[in-house]
């Protein structure tokens, strides 16, 4: 019994301790910007080095209209497809094809106006992406502050 | 003779004093609602600047640049082959300001090549976009802009305290204030740099931590939508922040550098703005009430803005008014929201309570987004004698100020009697009660109509002609979010259904004599 109470004891107090990291982690931390009360969802369909698509799909949450575009950078061939789209719930699907093989974005944005405001989502889909690199050279300086000396 | 050989030592050591001088310059990317302008050069100003040895590795002199960008550093000497090094960072002179990336370095910029101290004055140097610090440089200059708009409202010490901004900050988190620093995101294609716009709204929020306060919990916000009136508060108090500072540096530093200070633009891309205006207001029929950071933004906007609207925005040039609420009044409130500000506004201008509240025949600055911070036409109505009478529908009742109790006489015929509260609105959340003729005796009572509806609503069987009192008042007295709040008040005599006396939808459901009757009839069965 002794033990039995020891052992509920532990299992109290490691509880308690696990709530208690729970209590203070800290709240999570949100962005300031306004949330576009748009639903969207992009994505490739295909491999870039051969002729590809862009699926698109956009859904309202306000009922007001959204309109849906595809922005391409250039290099990248438009085949065929509907680019900008309009609705309450839209969808959308181009084929594309890549010039070359060289690091490129295409841009889905979708927008909510009404004339007096804008809202907007945007998903990027990299082709043929590399990481950014940093610019600047990371020094101590001569007071020993930690500083990332770029040049103009 | 010994006057002389000092003179002349004196004339050698001054001799021997080398100044340099030269302009550094920033690329800055102007913007409209449009989208991204033609890029134009602006002097990088108050930023610390070392004048380096050619290896770079001795400070031979260290000042800081000026308004219009120059700077003069002298040191002992001789001419020697020089470099300067910017730094994106002030600590003195009523500004503390440093833009640092994550890994907590500071960003810099050091004149590629040495040259000449003789070739002085030197070639501006030209910070640029292409070489990646021209962003910082630009959120640094936001931190001067800032802190001079700062220093217009009330004497600032020499080092205020820090604005420790971050860029760039990756997903998930996003562009912010945490208590400590500023981040600011990148979020291909969204990168934050020289949304000005949006890193003045993040220094609002700084400002509110460090001189006033920000109760808000944070969390997912819509424009369109409500939301927690503390976070409402919150956000429109950092839209307003970034409007006025762009509004004086307009006049006070670059002219005309924000052709609409009143429009907040987020460019999501270089060809994706967001953009919304809180002087019209954007989205004019959800931009409303206590809960909406676009309304709160206006309401602080129309009492400093000069484009005054007929009717019912008539003020002009309060931002002292307005920063005294703020930082003196409202510090010692708690869980701020708007109610907060109009309180604390009025303790020191009740001489502009009109034009800014209105009433329920005046237009106001307030009332233009349908926040109702005065009394309705039944007052004085706060006790049971004298109660107005009720016979069908009264709109737009407001419990104001803080802790009103309305009451209304209701003249009940035969038939089911149905009392309620709707349209509720500035987070009204009414308690409705029903007493006897003389105010002295209740006889039901009503918070909520239903789950999530704060309405309430009290149905009674009425044999005959009964004469009642109603009480509305806001729930929890002392509501530690919201007092204040909007109703309608609906009285009717319903067709008498059949049955059972009380109709749903409230009410504790027993008169008194009721409750002894039920009481006396559980004890009999246990007898049994």
């Amino acid at each position: 019994m002794k033990t039995r109470s020891l052992l509920f004891m532990a299992a109290l107090v490691a509880c308690l301790a696990g709530g208690g990291a729970l209590l203070a982690s800290r709240p999570t931390r949100t962005s300031c910007k306004p949330n576009a009360p748009i639903e969207l969802e992009a994505s490739l369909v295909g491999d870039p080095r051969s002729p590809f698509a862009v699926l698109a799909k956009a859904n309202s949450l306000t009922g007001d209209e959204v309109e849906i575009e595809i922005i391409l950078p250039d290099g990248v061939i438009h085949l065929g497809g509907e680019r900008k789209a309009r609705g309450k719930k839209v969808e959308t699907r181009v084929d594309l094809r890549a010039q070359d093989q060289n690091p490129r974005q295409i841009f889905v944005q979708a927008s909510i106006s009404d004339g007096t405001g804008r809202v907007s989502k945007i998903v990027p889909l990299k082709i043929f992406g590399k990481p950014e690199e940093q610019k600047g050279t990371l020094k101590v300086d001569n007071r020993g502050d930690l500083i990332l000396d770029g040049s103009p | 003779m010994k006057t002389l050989i000092a003179f002349l030592a004196l004339s050698t050591a001054a001799a021997a004093q080398v100044t340099v001088t030269g302009k550094v310059l920033y690329e800055d990317r102007p913007y409209t609602k449009s989208g991204f302008g033609a890029s134009v050069n602006r002097p990088v100003r108050q930023a610390k600047i070392d004048l380096l040895n050619s290896a770079g590795n001795t400070i031979l002199a260290t000042g800081f640049t000026d308004e219009i960008g120059t700077y003069s550093l002298t040191f002992a000497g001789p001419d020697q082959d020089v470099k300067i090094r910017v730094y994106a960072q002030r600590g003195t002179g009523k500004i503390n300001a440093v833009v640092k990336n994550l890994g907590n370095a500071i960003y810099t910029v050091t004149s590629p090549t040495a040259v000449n101290t003789t070739t002085s004055p030197f070639a501006d140097l030209v910070i640029t976009q292409s070489g990646g610090s021209g962003g910082p440089f630009n959120i640094f200059d936001c931190a001067v802009k800032h802190f001079q708009y700062l220093a217009s409202l009330q004497a600032l010490p020499d080092t205020p305290p820090l604005m420790d901004i971050r860029w760039p900050v990756s997903p998930p988190d996003g562009t912010l204030f945490d208590g400590s620093q500023i981040h600011l995101v990148v979020d291909p294609p969204d990168t934050d740099e020289y949304d000005d716009d949006i890193i003045f709204h993040e220094m609002g929020h700084w400002t509110a931590f460090h001189y006033s306060k920000d109760d808000s919990p944070g969390g997912q916000h819509v424009l369109q939508q409500p939301a927690d009136p503390r976070l409402a508060w919150s956000e429109g108090w950092g839209h307003y922040w970034s409007a006025v500072v762009r509004q004086w540096s307009n006049v006070n530093v670059h002219v005309g550098e924000y052709s609409a200070p009143q429009i907040q633009v987020d460019l999501l891309s270089a060809f994706t703005p967001n953009w919304f205006d809180i002087e019209l207001p954007s989205f004019s029929s959800t931009s409303i009430e206590v809960t909406n950071e676009v309304a709160v933004a206006a309401v602080l906007w129309d009492l400093v803005d000069t484009n005054n609207e007929p009717a019912f925005d008539t003020l002009s040039g309060l931002e002292p008014d307005i920063w005294k609420a703020v930082s003196v009044r409202m510090p010692i409130m708690s869980n701020i929201t708007l109610e907060d500000f109009h309180a604390a506004l009025m303790m020191d201008r009740g001489d502009l309570r009109l034009a800014v509240s209105g009433d329920p025949s005046t237009p106001g600055i307030f009332k233009d987004r349908l926040i109702r911070y005065y009394q309705d036409p039944s007052e004085a109505n706060d006790n049971p004698a004298g109660a107005p009478t009720l016979t069908t529908t009264l709109t737009l009742r407001t419990s104001y100020p803080a802790g009103d109790q309305d009451w209304f006489t209701v003249d009940a015929v035969p038939g089911t009697l149905s009392v309620e509260t709707l349209n509720l609105r500035n987070g009204s959340d009414t308690v409705l009660q029903l007493w006897d003729a003389t105010g002295s005796t209740m006889l039901q009572s009503n918070d909520n109509r239903a789950v999530n509806d704060p309405s309430s609503k009290i149905t009674r069987s009425v044999g005959a002609a009964t004469t009642f009192k109603v009480h509305v008042a806001q729930a929890n007295p002392g509501n530690p979010i919201l007092e204040y709040g909007t109703y309608d008040i609906l009285v009717q005599t319903l067709p008498a259904t059949g049955g059972g006396k009380k109709g749903g939808g409230g009410g504790c459901g027993l008169t008194g004599w009721e409750a002894l009757l039920l009481v006396g009839l559980v004890r009999l069965a246990r007898r049994r």
